[in-house]
This record gives structure tokens, sequence and C-alpha cells, in this order.
């Protein structure tokens, strides 16, 4: 069996790498290091506490999921009109409702009965409208599949991996090495 | 002068036609004089389209309204930079804009390859000129930018009609990046004509070895960074311009650009596997041939008016010529690889499941799997209205749900690919190889946890962005460290050493950072907020941690257009940061079309992002919307390392590397001689 370049770069490694107690720390520092590079997690949860206290994400939820019905084909909360004749009242209607307590879904069936499917901005979840949202992984399986086929397909029988002989590891390594630096 | 750039789009028609046929003669009846003819006879096409639109352009800029063109696209108070531009401000000038892109790639690979290739290259000629005779025949019969006005009299006969001025440049296009955002996405979706030629021809000439990928691999390769740019151009433009505060919408011809570019991706990524291990060939033809189509496809979207979008040119009967050129193309493409399948074999095996190809194979798989996603979301209101006949719309909550996961997927296999070893990797080695990435990956998340983040794609990408960004810097990290010490070198002269050794890899390495770093500014688009509030002068709205207050008002006039502006002073914890003043812009055109003028403070946290929407029923308020888009600058700054990335990868390589060996004059010239003899 031929050994990889990466096996044989690592037992380079291997031979100058730290002890294992040197090695612990290191990742110890590594972890520190890490979380104290990561102050916009503790920035985005403080936004998302603040967001939490109005109305303004399930006002933005329903403007996302419905489309205005000006012609511009965009999505309420894309909208940029002013005083467009249909986005103008509908997020007045939608800000009212969010206030009085009434759910997004609730708000959001109130339009489709209004004005239809095409009011919504994805398909639903029902009759030919569930092919829209089945298909790409339904691809994504079947492609998996095809993939993992051809890979057990074309993986060399197990007879020819044999294992290098310890004369010939040397010159395999040199040579992997050269292969892999002209990459 | 419009009658000159008629005749030359009439003549490169004749050449690239007649070109087409001798390429066709010379290569079937071995006539190599007949096959120099065709190469010049592209050439003196590409000539006469240059010359065509030169004096398009100088129609544009003198103001010539009795061209039908000139007339929707300019008027006289346009700023010159933008009657230049205005040659692809509407669907005529856009076209032939197209056409000039496509003569000039077609003459630079037939001038380029003038001496190498001589089997292949009729072929080669022949499919580029298909191509360029297809939207040459669209330009001049059904879309021709040198139309001229007239109008009918009451006897019904018809005079020249010249108006007093033209209706002007669409005011959404007069930005910066909007003007340079079409020519470098045509450089995209055209470009793709080049390596799909190249394919045709070994194809064709069964001539299926690694020299048409060689020869293109820079082609594509520059096609795909054009594309890309393109792409983040109108992201930027859709972001600054648009004035919703987002840079991304889903949108049918944004989809159009997407796809060959996903496409192109997992061809860059596969062509690789065929040059080292013979594998992957049939997907590799497939892989170029749906590139070029896609790009076609973008343009047949944008064109044909099949589907809504704020990007397409009003509906135009080009659709029906579209469809029926891409299955032609298609179908021709698809009987070659089939016909030739037994010149396509894979000439090794796979060494083990666990290795980098398999890793690239999956990957193909997601970035193919990516395009379905997109493709199928685009034209699912068509398919739905053509078996339904109720229209429904497939907009960005149907993307995001269906690509998100699949973005991750792929993401996550950047990250693991360089983790396995080409051929085969061992588990040992794979434990070690994993370690540090699982590590601090883990560590990442359990910070990000620790810090409130509950969205729970935000925690998987950034997870993900950590994982790959310790891989890319592990590769680096030991590569540079094993050259340092075998070269005595100190670490930086190694890694650049080490770099410029192995552009591709290293180059590709600094590409997919340039992806994570854009995977993180996307991740910001979960915490966005935004506010929509009516000021008067005086008052103050207040958005996260920011303070705006409106200390003026201001209107003006310029040439084109009027313009309201609220001056709002931003503070954050008290302390001034700066003065915004977003506009909203009336143009003086026939429709008096308004625009909104965003005004930015952008930070690597952050983005406050102002639009002044207009003033309230009341008129005495100025109704100011604005957001807070955490991390977008990272897009800008990934796509500005994806392109350095993209540099390095294109940088020559050794002398002789890569490259086929080239005739010298005279022994092309004996070459010559011996062919004519035959």
């Amino acid at each position: 069996m031929l050994e990889t370049h990466r096996d044989s770069e690592l037992r380079l490694l291997a031979r100058r790498s730290p002890s294992g107690g040197g090695r612990k720390r290191t990742a110890r520092l590594c972890l520190i290091a890490i979380l104290s590079l990561l102050p916009g997690a503790g920035m985005v949860s403080t936004m998302l506490a603040q967001g939490e206290k109005d109305i303004s994400r399930e006002y933005k939820d329903t403007c996302d999921r419905l489309m205005c019905q000006c012609g511009c084909n965009e999505q309420l909360s894309v909208c940029a009109m002013q005083n467009c004749s249909s986005a103008t009242p509908m997020r007045a209607e939608i800000r009212e409702r969010l206030l009085k307590g009434d759910s997004v879904e609730a708000i959001v069936q109130s339009f489709v009965a209004r004005y239809g499917p095409k009011v919504l901005s994805a398909p639903t979840m029902k009759g030919f409208d569930i092919t829209a949202w089945i298909m790409p992984f339904l691809i994504l399986c079947l492609g998996t599949v095809v993939v993992v086929w051809i890979v057990a397909r074309m993986v060399r029988p197990l007879a020819a991996d044999a294992p290098p002989s310890a004369a010939l590891d040397p010159r395999i390594e040199r040579e992997l090495k050269d292969f892999e630096e002209e990459s | 002068m419009s009658e000159f750039g008629n005749f030359c789009l009439l003549l490169a028609l004749v050449l690239s036609v007649y070109a087409l046929i001798a390429a066709i003669v010379g290569a079937v009846s071995r006539q190599h004089r007949v096959v120099r003819s065709a190469e010049r006879a592209a050439i003196a096409a590409c000539v006469s389209i240059t010359l065509a639109t030169a004096s398009m352009l100088y129609l544009l800029i003198t103001g010539d309204f009795s061209v039908s063109h000139v007339a929707t696209s300019t008027n006289r108070d346009l700023p010159i930079f933008y009657k230049i531009a205005a040659l692809w401000g509407a669907h005529d000038g856009s076209l032939l804009l197209w056409v000039f892109v496509t003569s000039i790639f077609s003459g630079a690979v037939i001038y380029q390859n003038r001496y190498r290739y001589r089997d292949m290259m009729p072929w080669v000629v022949a499919v580029l000129m298909v191509n360029l005779a297809f939207f040459l025949s669209l330009n001049f019969f059904l879309s021709n930018p040198f139309n001229q006005l007239v109008q009918i009299n009451a006897d019904g006969t018809m005079q020249k009609f010249l108006p007093a001025d033209g209706r002007g440049l669409n005011p959404l296009l007069q930005y910066w990046a909007m003007v340079i955002h079409p020519p470098i996405l045509y450089l995209g979706f055209i470009g793709f004509v080049v390596p799909f030629a190249f394919a045709a021809a070994a194809l064709i000439t069964r001539q299926l070895g690694d020299a048409w990928i060689r020869t293109t691999r820079r082609w594509t390769l520059l096609t795909w960074l054009f594309l890309g740019v393109g792409l983040i151009l109108g992201a930027k433009w859709a972001y600054v311009v648009l004035g919703w505060g987002g840079y991304w919408g889903w949108d049918p011809v944004e989809n159009s650009s997407l796809m060959p570019w996903l496409i192109a991706t997992a061809f860059l990524h596969s062509v690789i596997i065929q040059e080292r291990k013979g594998m992957l060939k049939v997907w590799n033809m497939i892989l170029v041939t749906l590139s070029y189509l896609l790009g076609v496809f973008g343009t047949f979207i944008t064109r044909s008016g099949v589907v809504s979008s704020v990007h397409t040119f009003a509906d135009s009967p080009l659709g029906t010529y579209f469809i029926l050129y891409m299955t032609l193309v298609a179908a021709a493409s698809l009987f070659l690889i089939l016909d030739r399948l037994p010149y396509l074999k894979t000439e090794r095996p796979l060494d083990s499941v666990l290795s980098r190809e398999s890793a690239f194979l999956f990957n193909n798989l997601i970035l193919v799997v990516a395009c379905f996603a997109v493709l199928w979301g685009t034209m699912f209101p068509v398919l739905s209205e053509w078996l339904r006949g109720a229209k429904i719309t497939v907009g960005p909550p149907f993307f995001n749900a269906v690509n998100i996961p699949i973005g991750m997927f792929l993401l996550f296999l950047t990250g693991v690919g360089p983790l396995f070893a080409w051929r085969k990797t061992s588990l040992e080695s794979l434990k070690k190889a994993f370690f540090w990435p699982v590590v601090l990956s883990a560590a990442a998340c359990v910070a990000l946890l620790a810090g409130g983040m509950r969205n729970f794609y935000s925690v998987i990408c950034l997870t993900l962005c950590v994982f790959v960004t310790v891989t890319i810097m592990e590769e680096f990290y030991r590569a540079t460290r094993i050259r340092a010490k075998s070269n005595g070198e100190n670490f930086l002269v190694a890694l650049v050493g080490l770099t410029l050794k192995n552009k591709r890899r290293y180059g590709g390495y600094v590409v997919h950072f340039g992806i994570v770093l854009i995977f993180i500014g996307l991740t910001g688009n979960a915490f966005n907020r935004e506010v929509d509030q009516a000021l008067a002068v005086g008052e103050e709205m207040e958005i996260g941690d920011y303070t705006l207050k409106m200390t003026d008002y201001k209107e003006g006039e310029t040439p084109t257009y009027l313009y309201g502006m609220p001056v709002l002073e931003a503070y954050k914890n008290g302390k001034l940061l700066r003065t915004m003043k977003p506009e909203k812009r009336f143009y003086k055109t026939a429709e008096q079309q308004s625009t909104t003028e965003v005004s930015l403070y952008s930070t690597p946290k952050e983005d406050l992002y102002t639009v002044y929407i207009g003033r309230s029923a009341d008129n005495r308020r100025f109704e100011i919307k604005a957001h807070v888009n955490p991390l977008v600058w990272w897009i800008w700054f990934g796509s500005a390392v994806m392109v350095f990335g993209t540099f390095i990868t294109l940088l020559p390589d050794r002398k002789g590397a890569f490259t086929t060996p080239r005739l010298s004059p005279g022994r092309s010239a004996a070459l010559e001689e011996s062919l004519k003899a035959r």
C-alpha cells in the first residue's frame, strides 16, 4: 500500500511536535484565544434579546412572508416605494394586529384569504407546491446515492493495496513529496 | 454613422457565417489554407463588430436621438460617463455589448492559438462562430441598436423622426458599480464559450487528453472570476442603490448569474481530478457544457421576459430563439459525449473512499445540487403556471430555506477536503488532521452558545467558518514549517515561497478563506434590525446602540435630478460618529423616476444604514428608515480576498509548465507547406 503524502508529512511533523503536556497547554491557550476573539457572539445575542422585547422581529417575519401587491414583485419588507398603494396599508395593518396580539400565522392567513396564494413569498407545503420544497432535497439524496455508488465502483480492488516494503518506503516518501510540491 | 454601424454588424454576420463554414470545410477536407481563411474571417468579424460598437458609442456621446437606442437610453444632460454606460442601458445596446465581448474573446482565442492545436482549432473556430453568428443574428435582425426612429404621417408615408431630447438612462443604473457590473458579468457569462468550444473540439477530434483542459484552465478561472466579481458588484449595487437594506434578493436574474458560477466552481474542482488521475472525463464535459448553456440561459432569462424581475428588459421576441438554440446545443453536446464515451474512460481507479478525490466528488455534487435548487426555484413559478394555470411566487424564504443547509454542507466540505490526502488517507492521519479543526471549532461553538446566540444556522455557520479557517491555516502552517526547516528560510519567506511554488493549491486556499469571510458576513443577516420613523428637524430616533438626530433638511437641483436630503447626526453612546445624508432623487426624465441614495456608516462589526423614504403624509416630517446590519463589511472584504486568491492562482507558472509546445513561425510555415502537399 502506498503511503500518502499526508501520512509522511504528519510523521515528519510528529517528530518535531511538542510533548503531550505541551500540546494540551497549547490547546487550552487556543481555546482561551478563540473565546476572547468572539465578542461578536455576545454582541449578536444582546441584539437578539433587545429584539424580543418589541414586535420588530414578528413584524419583519410577517413582511418577509408576504409580497407587495403593487406589481413591484418585491416582498413587503423590500418594496421601497413611498406611499405605495399596497405596501403602506398592508404594513400598517400588520403592525396594528401584531400590537393587538395576533400571531404571525393568523395575519399571513388573513392576507392569503384576501389576495390568494400569490401574496405569499414562498410556495405552501400543500398539493403541487410541495414539490418545490421536496425536489432539491430529493435530487441531493439521489445524487448522494449515485456518488457513493460511483466511488464504490471506482475504488481499486483491495488486493492491489498491499503495503509497500520497508526498503521502498523512503523512496516513495520522497517521490510523493515531490509530487505534492509539483501540484 | 448609424448606417455605418449597421453595415459593420451585417458584415460581421456574413464573416462569421463564412468563418463557420470555412472552418468546417477546412477541418473535414484537411485544407489548412481554408482553415487559415476561416480564422482570418473570424478576426475580421471581430474588427467589424468593434467598429460597430465604436460607432454606437459615437452616436451615444454625440446624442444622435434619431437612433432609437440613443433616444431611449440617454438625454442631453447625462454626464459622458453614463452616456458610455448607456451602451448597455437598454436591450438592443446590451446585446451589442454581448456580441462585442463574444467577438473579442473569439478573436483572442484564435490569435492565441494560431500555432497550437492545429487539429482542434478549426472546430474551436466553428463552435465560436456558431455562438457569434447566433447572437449577431439576434442583434441584427431582431434587436438592432442602429434602428432609426420614424414617424408615420397621416398619408401613411414615413419620415425620420428626431426628438428634441432622449428619455435618459434609467436612474437606477446611474451608479458606479452598475456601470461596471454588466460588462464584468458579460465577461463572465460569455467567457464560458471558450472552454466549451475546446471541449466540443476535443470531442469531435477525439483528442480527449488533458490538452483542452490545460489550455482552457486560465480562461475558465478568469471567467469564473469575472462572474464572481460581477455578482459581488451587483450585490453592492443592490445594497447601496435599491435602499431595502439587503444585498441579495434571490431575483431570477441574480439567480441566473449565480447558476453558471456554481457549475464553473464545480468544474474548477473536478478538472483537477482529471488532470491528476484521468478521472471524471465525462463529468467534466457535462459541467463545461452546462456552464456555457447556463450562461446563455442567464441572458435568456434577462431578455425573454419569461420571469418577472427588476433587472429584466421588457418582453422581447427573442425567447423562442434562445430556447431553440439551447436545445440544439444541448442535443449536439449530448450526442457527442455519448458517441465518444469509449474515449472518455477513466484511466486510473480510485485508491480509497477516504481520499481527497472522494471529497471533491461530494463537493461537485453539492455545487450541482445548489445550482439545481436555484434553477428549480427560479423556474417553478413558470412551471406552476404552465401545469396548473396558477402563478405563485418563489421568493427569498424558499431560497434561504433550501440553500442555507446546502451552503452549510458545502462550507463543511471546503474544510474537510484539505484534511484528506490525495489517493488515500489512513484513519490515524485523519484523526490527527481533524484534531485542531474540531477542537477549535467546538470551542467556537461553545463560545457562541455561551454568548447567548441561539440562531441555529448562525451557530452552525460560524462554527464551520472556524473549522474551515483552522484547516486552511493548518495547511499553510505545516507546509511552511517544513519548507522553512528544510531550506533554512524564515517563516514569512517560506510562506511566500511556498505559495508561489504551489500557486494553484495555496491560491485556492486563499479563495476558500475569502469564501469563509463571505459566509461570516452572510451570517449577520439573521440579526438585521430596522426602524422606520418620521422625524422633524431636531427630533431623534433610536436603533440598537445608535441615536439618529435630524439637524437639517436640504433640497436642491442638479442638471439631471431634484433631491431632498435630511441631515442626520449619528451618535453611539453619546459620541458623534458621523453626519449621514441619505437622499431621495427625482430624475427629470419622462417617467420622473425616483431613487434612494443610501447613507452608510460601515464597520467590520456592523453597518448603520439610513434611507430617506420621503415626506410624511402631513408634509412636516421626513420618513427615515434605519437599519443595523451586522457583519456586512466582511462580505466585501471576503470578496476582495477571494479575488486576491484567484490572482495568485492565475500568476504565470514556471516557464514551460502548463503550456503546450508552440511552433515557431518557421516551423509553422513548413508544416503548412507539408499540409498543402497532402
